[in-house]
């Protein structure tokens, strides 16, 4: 009996001194998950707000207003809210979550083509709309089906201010065409390859489930 | 068994009590459980989770658990170490001892108070540790937001509040009226009548005065160790006095008075007559702590305070002669008293059952609890001991004129503490109430008439003698008069006693059938019965009596003796003896009420007396069901003779009595037919005149003296035979009723 107890208690206090293999984030209310590896730095979604409420632009504060959770992350030690929005290709991968309400009107025009061209205009520069001054490339491009809603999962390259960035981009509509879920992970072509290993773990690990 | 064998007592162990598998580890897979509930409920609530980082998140983020595992995983190691190293188990005796002797330094008092400090300190704990979780805040932080949260769930709790107000007004408001009425609130000087208006009841009224001055003054009985009668009641003959002497009670006392009506706790709905007494001893508190003391009187407490049924007596044959108003007050008691059908205890009898006598006899004595919102509710959340509830001066007085009926439980002392008989008044005190009454209105009668008058009535009371002299006032003024005349005094007597006559007009044959018939009964009255006077005879048809002989005794007697009701059964049989004699052998159906007299009185006395040739009680015999009464202790007849059925001695003694009654009327053959001459004649006759025609003197309405004249017996003597002829014959008497030419 001794012996069991002891082997309990220890088993109690090594489990409690142990920390999870990843960091799991995401939503409960809005229904979305993911991981992101240990001892990456977090934005909270208080901080990317106030960076984006400086902006002029109206619409951006509008839509600020919609916004259900937001959140940035990064293995950069130092990870600022405005290295979250900018595209400048970084050292290390930088990743940005978004979910939002849509206003109606975006809800009577999304369709998956809205979904790919959030960032850039990937299917102007895919059907060649659009001249390639910027070395684009689609690497890959999937339609996704996930339980909470449907969207497109893009892998795609460019050069931006002479450093090609790779961009791995998830966006996804709601059941209801309510909400929109943006994954956007992204860093320098250099650092995407390096760190593959994690950025398909990330990727892997979006889940949506809807808000309940 | 052997006390080494014994189950060893706690001090006498050495080591703790070893425990079970179960009661070691039951709360420690009480937590594991919990635990393994957390961990599902993450993994079902997040998808991406892994088992391990599920459990290793649950691990970290309710690190609780671990703690308390951990204190009771310590708990049993303890328990494990004290049962089986006898110094350890030893040392934390003694070190709980010393703890004990630390606590028990304090009052039970302080340490009550001690403990509800701590109580509340732990609910205030659990409610930070809920707001701390709600606000994702600290506890101690959160804990100041709860007057914010508590403003927040105002709305909710209203509304909350509102349904089950809404909801509950209506009943309370329904009950609430249902709870009304039947009780009235007198103050001091409301109510003019004072003791001096009770008449002819001095010695009960002395008493109520002393319960009143205790009231008023109670510490001079209770500095000396007493306490306050808390509780009187009043009980006697309708009539007699008791509401008013309760309404001098309100009128003398300095003190508030309620009157109960008796049917305030009568209701449709269970738990109405117990919400009403409540409500009335809550008001009765309220008025004794505001004024020093409340007087509170149940008119009729019968109605309220019985668990049985006593039914009225079923009333004498119409037809019969006298129904047996010839008999003594106390002799017609107890023919009726057999009459008599208790109900079962139906517990249905009064103030609606259901619980209200119950309550009356709580709130009478029940617990002495701490009264009051804030005494009971305020001062016990404060930790505070509830004050003791002051003493109420309340006097409880009942009046009933049914005693029997009450619960035993509500007479016993503590809550009826004095009960007082208020009887029929004494001589004296009827004089003093004729006197009353009298005062009232303008009369012409004596002092002397006055006091014939108060034993002319033994039985009256003072309803009885406002109601007489109310009479005599109506006939007076009926007669263009203003003045009570004696005269008026008794045609009401006779009007309120026999009831109005019915102004029949007999046959001739029939007129003297009952006239022989009720002189029969006044001739032996007159003759044997000295405990009885006569006081009208008469022959005019009542509503339920052909005719009559009416007696009253001439003083106040309180015991009855043998030779009494031996003469009431010879007056009873008189008229059976009598129309046998003077009818050749036949005798009318008027007589089966002076039978059923006769019989029960001699079954009385057989069986219930000792006035008969046993000594057994038939009452005892009956109620334990040994049959009739045997022995015959002390006597010479034969032991056989004796052991007859009681009812076959009954019928001895009564045909006895009956051959004794035939002797009588054949000695007195002459003063019947002058008695039914007279009857015939005058129809009624007060006692006085009934002695004079025996006697053969002048009486105030009949002149007595014409039968002393033998020509005129003759022709008495000959109408009489003329009757009975033409009663064989069924047709009218030959000879007309005699007239006396002087």
């Amino acid at each position: 009996m001794i012996r069991r107890i002891t082997a309990a208690a220890i088993a109690l206090v090594m489990l409690s001194a142990c920390t999870p293999s990843k960091q799991y984030e995401g939503s409960k209310s809005e229904g979305v998950f993911f991981t992101v590896p240990n001892g990456w730095t977090k934005v909270d979604g208080n901080a990317l707000a106030k960076e984006e409420a400086k902006s002029a632009n109206r619409n951006d504060i509008d839509r600020l207003a919609m916004v259900g959770y937001q959140a940035g992350f990064s293995k950069l030690k130092k990870l600022t809210a405005r290295d979250v929005f900018m595209l400048q290709p970084t050292t290390e991968p930088v990743l940005y979550v978004r979910i939002r309400d849509l206003f109606p009107e975006e809800r009577n025009a999304i369709s998956l083509n809205t979904l790919r061209n959030i960032i850039l205009p990937v299917t102007e520069y895919a059907d060649g709309t659009r001249a390639n001054d910027r070395n684009f490339q689609l690497i890959d491009d999937q339609e996704v089906v996930e339980k909470g809603g449907r969207g497109v999962l893009l892998e795609y390259s460019f050069d931006y201010e002479g450093t090609n960035e790779t961009v791995k981009q998830a966006a996804l509509y709601s059941n209801d065409q309510n909400k929109i879920y943006l994954f956007v992970l992204r860093c320098s072509t250099t650092c995407f390859n390096k760190n593959i290993k994690s950025v398909d773990e990330i990727v892997k690990s979006f889940t949506v489930r809807g808000a309940k | 068994m052997s006390e080494s064998n014994s189950r060893k007592r706690d001090s006498e162990r050495r080591t703790r009590v070893h425990l079970s598998l179960f009661d070691r580890s039951k709360f420690l897979l009480l937590f594991a459980g919990t635990y393994g509930i957390l961990v599902w409920a993450l993994l079902s609530e997040n998808p991406i989770y892994s088992l391990q980082d599920a459990a290793i998140e649950v691990a970290n983020g309710k690190s609780w658990i671990f703690w308390i595992s951990a204190i009771e995983a310590l708990r049993q190691i303890h328990f494990l170490i004290s049962e089986f190293i006898s110094p350890y188990h030893r040392l934390w005796q003694w070190y709980f001892k010393s703890i004990d002797r630390v606590v028990h330094a304090f009052s039970d008092w302080t340490r009550y108070r001690i403990s509800r400090v701590v109580k509340a300190l732990i609910w205030v704990a659990i409610t930070a540790v809920i707001l701390g979780a709600i606000y994702k805040l600290p506890p101690a932080q959160a804990l100041f937001m709860a007057p914010q949260a508590l403003w927040s769930a105002l709305p909710m709790l209203a509304q909350l509040l509102f349904a089950i107000v809404f909801i509950l007004i209506q009943f309370v408001a329904m009950f609430w009226f249902l709870s009304r009425g039947g009780i009235d609130t007198y103050f001091p000087d409301d109510i003019n009548t004072r003791f001096s208006d009770v008449w002819g009841q001095d010695h009960v009224v002395e008493r109520i005065r002393e319960n009143l001055l205790f009231l008023e003054d109670p510490e001079s009985i209770e500095r000396h160790g007493g306490y306050v009668p808390g509780g009187l009641l009043l009980w006697g003959p309708p009539g007699t006095g008791k509401t008013l002497m309760a309404e001098a009670m309100a009128g003398e006392t300095g003190k508030p008075f309620i009157f109960v009506d008796p049917g305030a706790f009568n209701n449709m709905f269970f738990g109405v007559g117990v919400m009403k007494v409540k409500s009335l001893f809550r008001k009765l508190r309220k008025l004794s702590l505001r004024y020093g003391g409340v007087v509170v009187f149940f008119d009729e407490a019968d109605a309220l305070g019985n668990r049985g049924i006593v039914t009225t007596g079923q009333r004498m044959d119409a037809d019969s002669c006298h129904g047996g108003s010839y008999l003594s007050e106390s002799a017609i008691n107890v023919l009726t008293r057999e009459k008599f059908v208790v109900g079962g205890a139906g517990n249905q009898g009064g103030g609606g059952g259901m619980g209200t006598l119950q309550a009356l006899l709580t709130e009478l004595s029940g617990l002495k609890k701490p009264r009051g919102f804030f005494n009971r509710i305020v001062r016990r959340t404060l930790g505070m001991r509830p004050k003791n509830p002051p003493k109420y001066r309340i006097l409880v007085v009942m009046a009933t004129n049914m005693p029997e009926a009450l619960d035993e439980a509500l007479l016993r002392p503590g809550r009826i503490d004095r009960m007082y008989r208020v009887g029929y008044p004494s001589k004296n005190g009827r004089v003093r109430t004729y006197q009353g009454y009298l005062d009232k209105v303008s009369h012409l009668l004596e002092q002397s008439e006055i006091e014939k008058l108060a034993i002319m009535t033994p039985y009256s009371t003072g309803a009885t003698i406002k109601d007489m002299i109310n009479e005599a006032l109506i006939i007076a003024i009926r007669d263009g008069r203003t003045a009570i005349t004696w005269a008026d005094v008794l045609r009401a007597k006779q009007m309120k006693e026999l009831g109005p006559s019915e102004d029949v007009e007999y046959i001739e044959r029939e007129r003297h059938a009952i006239a022989v018939h009720e002189a029969c009964h006044a001739v032996i009255a007159h003759r044997v019965r000295q405990h009885m006077n006569i006081d009208l005879a008469t022959i005019e048809k009542g509503s339920d009596y052909l005719g009559m002989v009416a007696s009253i005794p001439p003083d106040d007697q309180f015991t009855r003796w043998k030779s009494e009701y031996q003469s009431d059964i010879l007056v009873s049989l008189a008229s059976l003896a009598g129309e046998r004699m003077f009818f050749d052998g036949d005798n009318s159906s008027g007589v089966s009420g002076d039978l059923e007299s006769a019989t029960t009185i001699a079954s009385l006395m057989e069986g219930h007396w000792g006035m008969g040739s046993t000594i057994s009680s038939h009452a005892s015999n009956r109620r334990f069901e040994v049959g009739t009464p045997g022995g015959g202790k002390g006597k010479d007849a034969d032991d056989r003779e004796l052991r007859r059925a009681l009812s076959d001695r009954i019928e001895d003694n009564l045909t006895h009595l009956l051959e004794k009654a035939e002797k009588l009327l054949k000695q007195n053959r002459r003063e019947v037919l002058a008695l039914a001459h007279a009857l015939e004649t005058y129809k009624t006759l007060p006692g006085e005149d009934v002695a004079a025609v025996i006697n053969c003197e002048k009486g105030a309405i009949a002149d007595g003296k014409p039968y002393a004249d033998d020509s005129f017996m003759k022709e008495i003597e000959e109408y009489h035979k003329a009757c009975v002829s033409a009663h064989k014959a069924h047709k009218a008497p030959e000879i007309p009723l005699p007239r006396y030419n002087s």
